[in-house]
């Protein structure tokens, strides 16, 4: 450790990450380095007790093998992370007992088990007492909504469900900080709702959060500070609101479309006061976000640069949001 | 839970000791029903009624074919009838990390604080009696079938040794798993292991049989205990007689258990270094 951190260092911050580094090296068969790749580049960032924190960047950023390292699942190449004033290096044990996680994703957990099985299991190991884990998981079925599916084996669940009893099971210890790497990630947006409220609830009763994710909607509805992650770098940190002031200089529209093509978009970005396109071109309808300092006043440009046969079906002048000032962010 | 605390929230040792009662507890019973893929009772009843006599009737029947005599045969049948346990106790136990990585949940039980030595050995467990029953109920075909008799058999003996056998044999299916928590899949592991105590074991011939330069092999492994064992007892051997080849057999259990773990840990370490908890 480089720096002794004090007793009330640690009483305002639950996570205090410095100077943290990951890098992964290959080596061939005789022991020589064949490659170094750095997965996180030294970051820093704090995290105060019963915040709500949000890691957010393009895949293969940094965010899961930050994650990785704050919960003990990976080893620091380099700097130094505190969780609850606990060193990740050497408190591994103490660590473990305090923290939650909830991977994205439906890997996880015992699919051909039921409910109640995983979560009394991960009672077993997190040490909970019996009595303690019969009162407690019921009351947490009940949160997660899984009430009356409990029985069931895990295999027969939908996604969103699986998603719902990783959390039941991250909260089984009761942990005082909680660790959600992409929560929402492939649920339909009902699901995704749920989890998003079941996230505020973890809030309002004081746990600390530190949440990953690729929505941008998600961070900015959720997060009191937001730190953007490229490329293993964090290169911005702040309250949703400040972090959008980095844009306020741009408009946004929205272009719905139909039979847009790559050769309309490359068109958009040519014209001079376009800042950024971002198309989704996969369904049969297009949408197209353009920033421009210019607003409406580019209308007749974009219109006018509409091959024959595409047309716009809908057209929508808005404030810029986190994910504008995120794709400035990630792309500079 | 605050009681158990002191000052700063580190548990007492007692208190860890009790937590650690519980990962072995929770292990056992979940063990079963979470890691061990052919659990059900379909699979059971095969495990228990048919193997034994598939793989006994085999050597069996190659030593009839062979025109060996009765009692070769019937020497063949009783190696066969405790080995038969080597799938239960050494094959599926092998599996168990595997298991929890391919279902993605080695992550979530490694970040968990639970005992370690509880968590490895607590999970095999159940195994244990599985094992024991199917070599059990090996011996009866070796009776009832294959006209081995057990009329000069010591039965208690016969019982602690198949009971201690299925231990020792799950501490090698324990040393195994431990390897699944690197390398993607232990499996390749467990079936050499197989085959390397049908050769050196002593099941299907005398481990004096062998060249002499393996047979220190063949004693580094507790099934060749076991199998000399229960042969004993079948013969009318009593506890006392048996105690020697018991007292190796727990020795060699032991050590060998202690590698395992010692390799689990060090594989955790390891893991923990090069990220490979999810590589499946």
């Amino acid at each position: 450790m480089g720096e002794k951190t004090t007793t009330a260092e640690s009483q305002i911050w639950a996570v205090s990450v410095k100077g943290l580094t990951r890098e992964y090296t290959t080596r061939n068969f005789f022991g020589g380095v064949t490659r170094t790749t750095w997965a996180l580049s030294g970051i820093d960032f704090q995290i105060a007790n019963g915040e709500l924190f949000g890691l957010i960047g393009p895949n293969g950023a940094g965010k899961t093998t930050t994650i990785k390292i704050l919960t003990t699942l990976l080893t620091p190449t380099g700097g130094d992370a505190l969780i609850l004033g606990l060193n990740v290096r050497k408190d591994l044990y103490e660590i473990r007992r305090r923290i939650g996680i909830v991977f994205g994703g439906e890997r996880g957990l015992y699919n051909r088990v039921t409910a109640v099985d995983n979560l009394r299991y991960f009672s077993d190991l997190y040490g909970v007492d019996p009595k303690v884990a019969k009162e407690r998981i019921p009351k947490l079925l009940e949160i997660v909504g899984l009430a009356g599916r409990e029985k069931e084996r895990v295999e027969k669940y939908s996604r969103g469900m699986k998603q719902r009893l990783h959390i039941a099971k991250a909260l089984v210890h009761d942990p005082e900080l909680i660790f959600l790497d992409e929560p929402t990630i492939g649920l339909d947006p009902a699901g995704a709702r749920d989890i998003r409220n079941m996230v505020r609830d973890l809030k309002a009763q004081g746990k600390t959060i530190l949440l990953t994710t690729h929505y941008m909607f998600e961070a900015e509805e959720l997060c009191q500070r937001v730190g953007v992650i490229s490329k293993g770098k964090i290169v911005a940190l702040d309250t949703p609101s400040e972090l959008k002031n980095m844009v306020r200089d741009i408009s946004v529209i929205d272009l719905r479309t139909y039979g847009a093509t790559m050769d309309y978009v490359e068109a958009l970005r040519a014209i001079p006061d376009v800042v950024r396109v971002v198309a989704d071109l996969e369904s049969e309808q297009q949408s197209i976000r353009i920033q421009t300092p210019m607003g409406a006043d580019l209308l007749p440009k974009v219109v006018a640069s509409l091959p024959a046969g595409a047309k716009i079906i809908d057209r929508t002048i808005k404030e810029p949001t986190l994910e504008d000032a995120y794709l400035r962010l990630v792309e500079e | 839970m605050k009681s158990t605390e002191d000052g700063r929230g580190v548990l007492s040792a007692g208190s860890r000791l009790q937590m650690a009662y519980r990962v072995f507890m929770g292990a056992f019973f979940f063990g079963r029903k979470g890691l061990i893929i052919w659990d059900s009772w379909e699979m059971w009843v095969m495990q228990i009624f048919i193997t034994p006599i598939a793989q006994m009737g085999f050597f069996a029947f190659l030593s009839v074919y062979l025109k060996y005599p009765l009692s070769v045969t019937q020497f063949i049948v009783i190696g066969n009838a405790i080995q038969s346990m080597s799938f239960s106790a050494v094959f599926a136990v092998a599996n168990i990390t595997s298991q929890d990585k391919w279902q993605g949940t080695l992550p979530s039980t490694m970040v968990t604080p639970a005992n370690r030595a509880a968590l490895f050995i607590g999970r095999a467990w159940f195994q244990v009696l599985l094992s024991s029953l199917i070599a059990g109920a090996g011996l009866l075909y070796a009776a009832t079938i294959f006209g081995v008799s057990f009329a000069q058999a010591d039965f208690l003996g016969v019982a602690v040794v198949v009971f201690l056998t299925s231990i020792a044999m799950t501490t090698f299916g324990l040393l195994i798993s431990a390897v699944g928590l690197y390398m993607r899949t232990a499996l390749i592991v467990a079936n050499i292991f197989l085959f390397v105590t049908m050769l050196l074991c002593g099941i299907d011939f005398a481990v004096s049989r062998l060249p002499i330069w393996l047979q220190p092999l063949s004693w580094a492994i507790p099934l060749t205990y076991g199998t000399e064992a229960v042969r004993m007892a079948i013969a009318g051997a009593s506890i006392p007689a048996l105690l020697p080849m018991l007292g190796w057999e727990a020795l060699d259990a032991v050590l060998v258990m202690l590698a395992g773990f010692g390799l689990f840990s060090g594989f955790e370490l390891l893991s923990r270094r090069t990220g490979r908890f999810e590589e499946y």
